[in-house]
């Protein structure tokens, strides 16, 4: 019997079009994030909105003086994030000091 | 005690893991453990998301994973190995299609709320294969010059699918969209984690949403997109980056004025010029929305650096596409450019599809041989072995290459 009603639900579950609830639950990640003056400050004012993922991300290959700087103000400006401008100095310096050029290159077997 | 329908539930959880069953007890995943921690040196990391293979990790909060290169050796992408890029961290984790309908608004007729099964039933289904590739797809190969803005990806933002839905003109006639109309703006169900940042809402000229190929998708590969990559509906715009293509879709508005915001003013954004690039850390004078795919072939397998035999066959395979008009050749090159040999072409499966390619190479002499491959288009326009630089690292179409190692 109940082989028989999972052979059912099988079949109608793979062809017949009836509502469907689709859920997912997302994995979480632990990020360590280099210690050093300006970190709080990130933490308190980026990652509501995301996670350190970006700025790892960026950090890598020849970063153009003056990216951090832009990121930040494009935060501000474009994504509204409520930052203060005294935080946005410690959080430019804080990335600009620990986040840049950290890779010679990107990994090519990615 | 347990009900008839929790009895349902776990069969069919069942059936559907004794299914899936094949895929996940391989070597890729079985014991796939994601890391504990990710810091600068392990970064990026291979991870696990429910429903999908091991892909890249650039950033977990909104979802942003990049499909590994060896899955570009076929002319179909799984949807399990299909790259995940959000922009705005609060996704739709749950939809409920009894609930979920489409919107069309503005300045339409009569608005209209569609079901899934409304879309299903009142129109045609259509189906075409389509290679959905990131604007920022190969954004990594930029840092040679300077990095540039945004996700640094490198060879898998991109994926070729079997699209199967409705047109969109079809569902917008069926609103009627009155005569001043000039665009379609298209929003879905993710969200900013703060209110005040900008929604993703982009918007679409009128003529190509009434005249050109654009679909409505429910279906990928045969199955419903996964949740990650826009269950239940996805706007569909083939030849286009997938910026253009909006996930879970639920309100289609049409305007009579542009659609003025942070994504269809500053957002993907491209050089206006005929290079589509500046000297790298300048700024373009004049920035215009991006929309085709230019001409482009990506190796798949070997991986860079496989070791082979001296007098052993060598298949090397990978895929090409465009932006619609076809791929006319694939040319493989061992002596850095100076001669170059056509690869075999798999069949063709649409304009907007991955063209599969490979090549039997024998290795003569031992040593590092560099191999380079460039695809040219039906309207002659090739892959160039550079592409210029623009701040947005949008557009990378540069000649691929590996290094093969004989013994």
């Amino acid at each position: 019997m109940r082989y028989t009603l999972a052979l059912i639900a099988l079949i109608f579950g793979f062809s017949a079009s009836f509502a469907e609830v689709k859920k997912i639950q997302l994995p979480y990640f632990n990020w360590k994030l280099k210690d050093a003056p300006g970190k709080q400050e990130f933490e308190m004012n980026c990652l509501m909105c995301h996670s350190p993922g970006y700025v790892f991300d960026q950090s890598e290959g020849k970063t153009g003086k003056g990216m951090w700087r832009h990121v930040v103000h494009q935060m501000i400006n474009d994504f509204k994030a409520p930052i203060k401008e005294k935080d946005a100095e410690k959080i430019i310096k804080y990335l600009e000091e620990n986040y840049s050029n950290t890779k010679e290159g990107y990994k090519i077997n990615r | 005690m347990p009900s008839r329908r929790n009895f349902l539930k776990k069969s069919l959880a069942l059936a559907g893991f004794a299914l899936a069953g094949g895929s996940i007890l391989n070597k890729e995943t079985f014991g796939f453990e994601n890391p504990k921690e990710i810091s600068i040196e392990n970064y990026p990391p291979l991870v696990k998301y429910p429903g999908k293979k091991p892909l890249i990790l650039h950033v977990d909060r909104p979802p942003v994973l990049e499909t590994p290169r060896e899955y570009f050796d076929r002319v179909i992408t799984p949807n399990d190995a299909f790259f995940v890029r959000w922009h705005l961290a609060d996704i739709p984790t749950e939809v409920d299609t009894s609930k979920w309908r489409l919107k069309i608004t503005g300045n339409v007729e009569r608005e209209i709320e569609l079901s899934l099964d409304d879309l299903k039933t009142k129109f045609e289904p259509v189906s075409y294969y389509a290679v959905m590739q990131c604007s920022g797809n190969g954004r990594a190969f930029y840092q040679k010059k300077q990095t540039a803005f945004g996700t640094q990806w490198t060879y898998g933002s991109m994926g070729n699918a079997l699209w199967t839905g409705v047109r969109l003109a079809d569902v917008l006639r069926y609103a009627g969209v009155k005569k001043d109309s000039i665009e379609v703006a298209f929003d879905g169900l993710d969200k900013a984690p703060y209110p005040k940042t900008p929604d993703v809402v982009r918007s679409l000229h009128i003529d190509k949403c009434l005249y050109e190929d654009l679909i409505l998708a429910y279906e990928m590969n045969g199955e419903p997109l996964p949740l990650l990559n826009g269950f239940p509906l996805r706007l569909v715009v083939p030849g286009w980056y997938a910026t253009h293509w909006i996930k879970s879709v639920t309100t289609i508005t049409v305007l009579n004025e542009p659609l003025k915001n942070f994504w269809m003013e500053k957002a993907y954004h491209i050089p206006d010029n005929a290079c589509h690039c500046v000297e790298p850390g300048e700024k373009p004078k004049r920035k215009r929305v991006i929309t085709f795919m230019d001409t482009k072939s990506v190796i798949g397998k070997p991986k860079d650096g496989t070791v082979v035999k001296r007098g052993e066959v060598v298949k090397i395979a990978g895929v090409a596409f465009d932006r619609g008009y076809g791929i006319k050749t694939v040319l493989l090159s061992f002596d850095n450019g100076k001669t170059w040999k056509p690869a075999a072409l798999g069949p063709e499966l649409g304009r907007y599809s991955f063209r599969e390619w490979f090549y039997y190479y024998k290795p003569i002499k031992r040593g590092e041989v560099k191999v380079l491959v460039k695809a040219i288009n039906k309207n002659n326009e090739e892959q160039p072995y550079e592409t210029g630089w623009n701040p947005g690292g949008y557009m990378w179409n540069g000649i691929d290459s590996i290094t093969l190692k004989v013994m």
